[in-house]
């Protein structure tokens, strides 16, 4: 098990602000209501009290029903790795790492972007099984290579195969997410172990503003039914899918997810929901129309949703660390620092699709995720203060004293040595020391370094293998799922 | 008079619809030509619009205000020029939509009030539109261009169900076909046999163009 560093330093709404938002989201969801595509969920919402309109598909969702839901979501949920040393816990104010997410595109170690493969796919998901600071393991790739049809589940194979940690994955519809949860299933042992010990969970998207299609309700429904966990994440651009203000936004986005945690709970009581969004401003310059993943606006969302969701009590995810540079440069460095250090210092608990992608989120570099490993690093080192436990002042006092001011240097005191590693975070790709040295060492700058670090780990990194009988039930399985093809899109 | 028309076009610029509004019904009663006030007041204004907006200086709610405002002062001018049986020129005439099974809509919009700004007449079908519901409004409209867009790699193979569909009707070659949205590539245009693809609005706005040239020279053959 994996115990995350806390965070949640940052705060800056009142209590009074946060009971604010949260009934202005309620009133969102009672008087404006939400979009369901679905007449099947359209019907349980209005069993259990919700006002609807079938025409128009629009819920009013009464704020008993919703602040109900919030009561029954699990506090704290396990994300289980295929190997337990990986498990993570999301509860509290714990800050753990999820990587890349969704990338069409690579930039590869020749600096020429071309689509991203199923190849690619799996080299990434074996270097985030290696990096120390990413513990969860998304599909980085939505590989181009493949036809549309079953990809995820095809990509889960993969990720499944070359990582032993937890995949955050996708479905497309209910019978890809059932492939792949049988999938799942024979790595641990079983459905029932599978509740027990889930190593797949759910990115589950809905449609900005308020709108929560067909591919949402499947998946939505899915989990909840079978027991895994699921993130509801909405990724509205403030200005054209939210209101331009961060408060408006906020209570949009809260509006949003707390309207499909109304349904998780209202499908399967208890059902473990992951409280997400991608919210962040939108360009709305000619040349610059979409998300702007690296503006610091994005940060500020994020605190506000860790004390939002931490006075809910369920655990929250936003994406870091992001940027809209197109190569690693100055911009990469500062939209990644500021995104990354902002949501750790919120105290969100799963900062993901960030690691290792350039490009607004659309292209990853394989240099880049060593980079932000690194990045990573930092920010753990900074979130995990000053720290002043028993005895460490009197600890300091004797140090002090022992050298005192006839003395010249701490180099050779125990307490040096004991405490050097826990105390200083220690690089592996930054670039430290004098002129001389660094032109001696062949002048190299951290993107070099890093291409060396990522070339290593990939040529030289294989997780623990699937079991031979383990990987042929999982190519069964999914050749069972193909054999229709066009009954499995529906 | 000359005035007026200024104003006109400077409300279009601020996104002051009920300025417009009032304006036009100004320039209307003091007997302005109502050809003249459409050029030289809506029309300018709108192109004055879209071309601050590709030069970067306004930004894009002040070109979907500023077009919002110039529809509803071109609402008042219609029936003023049906009178004078003149017609409003337009470069081409565009039907558009989100396929079906995708509900996304935001850039297909601005796409639509991009293509509007510069003189294309649009027919906006909305999200979700049935691929019998595009045929049928290729046939009934008889447009220059069919808009596709998707958002979601498992609604963008609506767009090729479109193109056979009108391949079937027989009416392929009456109409050139534009698509877009965040997972198409101009591999995938290609592929499945779309006329044109573009990357962003002001791209699908030039693309559009050049395919009205491209449909023209067709036609004159």
């Amino acid at each position: 098990m994996i115990i995350g560093a806390n965070g949640g330093q940052l705060e800056l709404l009142s209590k009074n602000q946060l009971y604010e938002i949260h009934m202005a989201s309620l009133d969102v969801l009672e008087k404006v209501g939400m979009f369901f595509e679905s007449s099947e969920v359209l019907k349980l919402l209005e069993d259990a009290g919700a006002y609807v309109d079938y025409k128009t598909k629009i819920a009013k969702i009464p704020r008993y029903l919703v602040e109900e839901a919030v009561r029954k979501a699990p506090k704290s949920i396990m994300l289980c790795g295929r190997n337990p040393k990986y498990d993570v816990r999301l509860e509290g104010k714990r800050v753990y790492i999820a990587g890349a997410s969704g990338g069409v595109y690579v930039l590869d170690f020749d600096r020429k972007r071309r689509p991203g493969t199923l190849k690619d796919l799996e080299k990434i998901t074996r270097l985030e099984d290696y990096l120390e600071n990413v513990h969860v393991v998304p599909t980085a790739i939505v590989p181009q290579d493949v036809p549309k049809l079953g990809l995820y589940t095809k990509a889960y194979e993969i990720i499944v195969e070359n990582t032993e940690k937890h995949a955050f994955h996708e479905a497309e519809n209910m019978n890809d997410l059932k492939t792949q949860l049988k999938m799942a299933a024979t790595v641990v042992g079983g459905e029932d172990e599978l509740r027990k010990r889930p190593i797949i969970s759910y990115i589950n998207c809905l449609v900005s503003p308020l709108k929560a299609n067909k591919r949402f309700l499947e998946i939505l429904t899915g989990c909840a039914k079978f027991g895994v966990p699921v993130s509801i994440e909405t990724d509205p651009q403030m200005g054209g899918l939210s209101p331009v203000t961060l408060i408006g936004t906020m209570i949009q986005i809260n509006a949003e997810v707390l309207g499909g945690i109304t349904l998780a709970q209202l499908i399967n009581p208890g059902t473990p929901v992951i409280y997400a969004h991608a919210a962040t401003t939108m360009g709305l310059q000619a040349k610059s129309i979409g998300a702007c993943e690296g503006a610091p606006e994005r940060g500020l969302l994020h605190v506000a949703t860790a004390q939002l969701t931490r006075y809910y009590g369920i655990p929250s995810c936003c994406v870091a660390p992001t940027t809209d540079s197109k190569s690693i440069d100055v911009q990469n460095g500062y939209e990644k620092a500021l995104t990354f250090l902002m949501t750790a210092l919120a105290g969100i608990n799963l900062i993901h699709s960030g690691i290792g992608m350039i490009d607004s989120c659309i292209t990853v570099s394989y240099e880049q995720f060593v980079t932000d490993n690194e990045l990573a690093g930092m920010v753990f080192r900074i979130i995990r203060g000053i720290e002043i436990p028993e005895g460490s002042i009197e600890e300091s006092l004797d140090v002090i004293s022992k050298v005192g001011p006839l003395g010249s240097h701490y180099l050779s005191q125990k307490h040096t040595k004991k405490y050097l590693k826990i105390e200083h975070w220690i690089p592996e790709v930054t670039v430290r020391g004098g002129w001389e040295l660094w032109m001696e060492a062949g002048a190299k700058n951290t993107r070099e370094l890093a291409k060396e670090k990522a070339e290593k780990i990939i040529a030289e990194h294989y997780p623990e293998p699937l079991p031979k009988e383990t990987k042929e039930e999982i190519k069964r399985i999914i050749k069972e799922a193909f054999k229709n093809p066009n009954s499995y899109n529906h | 008079m000359n005035e007026l028309l200024g104003d006109i076009i400077q409300a279009i610029i601020n996104g002051e619809d009920e300025e417009v509004e009032k304006l036009i019904r100004k320039s209307i009663e003091l007997g302005i030509e109502p050809l003249k006030i459409l050029n030289e007041g809506l029309i300018k204004g709108l192109r004055i619009l879209g071309d601050k907006f590709n030069q970067g200086e306004i930004f894009l709610p002040d070109l979907m205000l500023g077009a919002e405002a110039a529809k509803k002062g071109l609402k008042l001018i219609e029936p003023e020029l049906r009178k004078l049986n003149v017609q409003r020129e337009f470069i081409g005439t565009v039907v558009i939509g989100t396929v079906e099974g995708d509900i996304h809509d935001i850039g297909k919009s601005i796409v639509s009030i991009m293509l509007e700004v510069n003189g294309f007449k649009v027919y906006d079908l909305g999200v979700d539109v049935p691929t019998e519901i595009f045929v049928k409004k290729v046939e009934e409209l008889k447009p220059d261009i069919l808009g596709l867009s998707a958002l979601l790699s498992t609604t963008m193979v609506k767009q090729r169900e479109v193109i056979e569909a009108l391949n079937k009707k027989g009416i392929r070659n009456k109409v050139k076909v534009m698509i877009g949205g965040a997972p198409i590539t101009s591999e995938w245009a290609e592929e499945i046999g779309a006329d044109g693809y573009a990357i962003d609005a002001i791209t699908a706005v030039n693309r559009a163009k050049e395919l009205i040239k491209v449909l023209k020279e067709e036609r004159s053959i």
